[in-house]
């Protein structure tokens, strides 16, 4: 290698250090928020303000307890954002004794256990969610939606009401799925919203779109061939039905789209994207929707490690071979 | 580190997006909400249309709906002019078997009669299952009828199905009165005065005025919060006792329980044998011929007997300005109690029986005690041992399978039933369990429509 090649300790210049980034992701995810407490009212404001501070209070505590407590001069943005991205996916009567469970999972066990901010294997929102959903199913089926709906009601945030089940959203019109009019998770039902907020983190350059473009084209492109080989018919409509109002396109902008837990190349964030398609339609219509959605981003964020660690290796063999043939 | 300029354009983008969010989610909302609305109304449309086919459907909210996990929703039908039609209830209810019953329960909207009733178990596992034809004859029984509903027996069937015509036989018209001729440990004395036109009881006041004189009666004390009881104020349970002896027609069929207490009558937790003891004597009154006036009169002589020739203005300090007698006669009880053979009280005499054995004119044998004596135990709280009832709490009469006249069904006092049937024959589980359907539509509708009120 020549000496002119040689790089030097990488002392990065660039704006987007990680409260600006962090910044950026919590002002993306304000109008799914806002969505989430036009719809569903207090108590989705309570559960969004509880989860933050949650997440906030338990970083801390975890960061004094091991002494990872920064001079001062840094405010863990992460936190907030984690907290706001976990309230967003839960059920609009949760109530807080879960999302605070959820929380304390997220928080100790898959973010501060590797490390804190930044150094998270996996998705600490995503884990969360998905370790409620595992281990207390009935308590995350509270979908009060219709005339049902209150928007001053706050009881549920105390006392677990019966199981809801959702109804089937075929019958919904196109406008109500995108603007968000149907029942479904705090944050995650507004198509515009989402949309919104993804565009924001592009422009920003605060999110990698190879992996949620290469996840959503997965989808529509194993979508009908689950279908036809599950109930042998299928349908466009069914296809935009479930896209709209399963969630797919929060967890494609917000979950796949993040820069910590993502790989950062664009061949393995495309790979990456395309395995969570293809696990999330393999294992369907076995599990619930939230469990068949999740797992396969946890998996995914196992893998980009790995996927990473190869796609850098095969890119420095191929600019070393490209040396070599050149001197 | 965070700059102050990241800072500034942080919030400034977060105004702009929450801004934009808003807008979005609002006019998405307003935009979509006409097509919810219509989609809403379908679905309810297709679920109600064969119980009650209206041209709107609303939810009702009501807190009401609390106390009764088996509904699922309770809706009120619109015509296209907006009328109110019906109220049709989604219930799911437990079979006799413990399995669940989907069902739904239409309602006339002004008369609470079953408009119509159809099975919807499809969103239950393992469902209580009610064949086609069960079904249909369940509903030539029960549609049309007005709630709550519960199975005739050999004694209502007798002449009608209907509680409502039920009568004392024998019954003179006219106004009745009788009065405990002792005081309780308030010092109170019971009354009951009863009036009976067509030979219908149509009118019952039960009170109780005080010997001391300058007090209030009863009922009056304890609105003003000076006699208090457990439960309702002692004037409410009054009147609902008395309004459920007008249904009932026969103080028999409170179902009087051995302490003194019915679990018939909603709302009353008092000690209701005085009231029992004092209709029974107001209907043997009225059979008697044996009105107010007379029963006073005798009282008065009963008073004067007690204090003795030349005494008239001393037993007067003991007649109120209403013309009552505040007299107990508890220092002479072998004046109106029947003793057995080994000298135990069984009952009391009724006044005119005291008045004509004093005057030597009773001619007739002692007659059957209609009271029973309590005894007071060192509390105070009155122990009647060895009462004789036909079952404690029940209702006399003949109780075969499958003919229910027990206290209550389903919670409800038999006074309260408004329609009598057959149980369909071979399908008396599912006729009942329809039944438990319609009577917790009631259920809900008494304590709904109260709420309204208040």
């Amino acid at each position: 290698m020549s000496k002119d090649k040689k790089q030097l300790a990488p002392f990065i210049h660039t704006e987007k250090n990680a409260p600006y980034i962090y910044m950026t992701l919590l002002a993306s995810l304000i109008p799914c928020a806002v969505c989430g407490i036009y719809y569903y009212g207090l108590r989705a404001a309570v559960l969004i303000l509880f989860c933050m501070l949650a997440f906030v209070m338990s970083d801390n505590l975890c960061a004094r307890v091991t002494g990872r407590r920064s001079g001062g001069d840094y405010f863990d943005f992460s936190s907030l954002v984690e907290g706001l991205l976990l309230a967003l996916m839960l059920p609009p009567d949760t109530t807080l004794i879960i999302a605070l469970i959820a929380v304390l999972f997220a928080s100790v066990i898959t973010k501060q256990v590797f490390g804190g901010a930044g150094s998270n294997l996996i998705n600490p929102a995503c884990a969360g969610r998905l370790f409620i959903e595992l281990v207390f199913p009935s308590g995350v089926q509270g979908f009060s939606y219709g005339e049902d709906n209150s928007r001053f009601a706050l009881m549920s945030l105390v006392f677990q009401g019966e199981p809801v089940r959702l109804p089937d959203y075929s019958g919904f019109s196109f406008l109500e799925l995108i603007s968000g009019n149907y029942p479904g998770l705090i944050g995650t039902a507004c198509f515009i919203c989402i949309m919104i907020g993804g565009l924001f983190l592009t422009l920003k350059g605060t999110m990698r779109l190879y992996s949620p473009i290469s996840y959503i084209l997965t989808l529509m492109l194993l979508y009908p061939m689950s279908m036809l080989v599950g109930t042998g018919t299928f349908s466009f409509d069914g296809m935009i039905v479930y896209l709209l109002s399963s969630g797919v396109f929060f967890i494609a902008v917000f979950l796949l789209g993040d820069l910590t837990t993502m790989p950062s190349r664009f061949a393995a964030g495309v790979f990456a994207g395309v395995v969570c398609g293809l696990l999330t339609m393999v294992t369907k219509p076995f599990l619930s929707p939230m469990v068949s959605m999740l797992s396969p981003v946890l998996a995914v964020n196992f893998l980009s490690f790995v996927l990473d660690f190869f796609s850098k290796t095969l890119s420095r063999r191929k600019i070393r071979s490209r040396e070599v043939d050149l001197s | 580190m965070m700059t102050h300029s990241q800072l500034k354009q942080f919030i400034t983008e977060a105004i702009l997006l929450f801004i934009l969010g808003a807008a979005i989610v609002i006019g998405g909302h307003l935009l979509s909400s006409n097509n919810a609305m219509r989609r809403i109304q379908n679905e309810y449309h297709s679920r109600f249309e064969e119980v009650l086919d209206c041209s709107s459907y609303e939810k009702v909210k009501s807190k009401a709906l609390n106390d009764f996990p088996e509904i699922n929703g309770v809706y009120i039908g619109y015509d296209q002019a907006g009328i109110p039609q019906g109220y049709v209830v989604d219930l799911t209810v437990k079979s006799p078997g413990e399995q669940d019953l989907g069902i739904l329960v239409s309602l006339d909207y002004e008369s609470t009669r079953v408009t119509g009733l159809a099975l919807d178990n499809s969103e239950i596992e393992d469902a209580y299952y009610i064949g086609e034809d069960a079904m249909e004859l369940i509903k030539e029984k029960v549609i049309g009828r007005q709630i709550p509903i519960t199975f005739e027996t050999e004694d209502y069937s007798e002449d009608d199905d209907n509680s409502e015509n039920y009568t004392v036989e024998g019954l003179n018209d006219g106004v009745y009165y009788a009065q405990r001729l002792f005081d309780d440990r308030s010092r109170y004395i019971d009354y009951v005065e009863m009036e009976i036109e067509n030979g219908v009881i149509t009118r019952v006041n039960w009170d109780a005025f005080s010997t001391d004189k300058t007090n209030q009666d009863r009922s009056e004390a304890s609105l003003k919060g000076a006699y208090i009881i457990s439960g309702l104020d002692w004037a409410t349970q009054s009147y609902n006792l008395c309004h459920a002896l007008l249904e009932c027609q026969e103080p028999d069929r409170l179902a009087m329980k051995s302490d003194g207490t019915t679990d018939i009558v909603e709302g009353v937790t008092c000690d209701i044998r005085p009231f029992v003891d004092l209709s029974k004597e107001c209907i043997a009154n009225s059979k008697a011929g044996y009105g107010k006036e007379e029963y006073m009169a005798d009282l008065n002589a009963i008073l004067l007997y007690v204090f003795g020739e030349g005494k008239e203005d001393e037993a007067a300090k003991y007649i109120n300005e209403k013309g009552n007698v505040v007299f107990s006669f508890e220092k002479t009880p072998e004046l109106y109690t029947i003793y057995n053979d080994d000298n135990v009280a069984v009952g009391y005499m009724p006044v005119r029986q005291i008045e004509a054995t004093i005057n030597g004119t009773w001619s007739g044998e002692t007659l059957k005690p209609e009271a029973t004596p309590a005894v007071q135990d060192g509390d105070g709280n009155n122990n009647t041992p060895d009462y004789d009832s036909t079952e404690d709490g029940l209702t006399p009469g003949g109780l075969t399978e499958n003919q229910i006249i027990t206290d209550s069904m389903d919670d409800l006092p038999m006074s309260e039933m408004a329609s009598f049937i057959a149980p369909v024959p071979d399908y008396y589980d599912e006729t009942r369990t329809v039944i438990k359907a319609c009577n917790t539509c009631y259920k809900f509708l008494k304590e709904y429509l109260n709420w309204k009120v208040n």
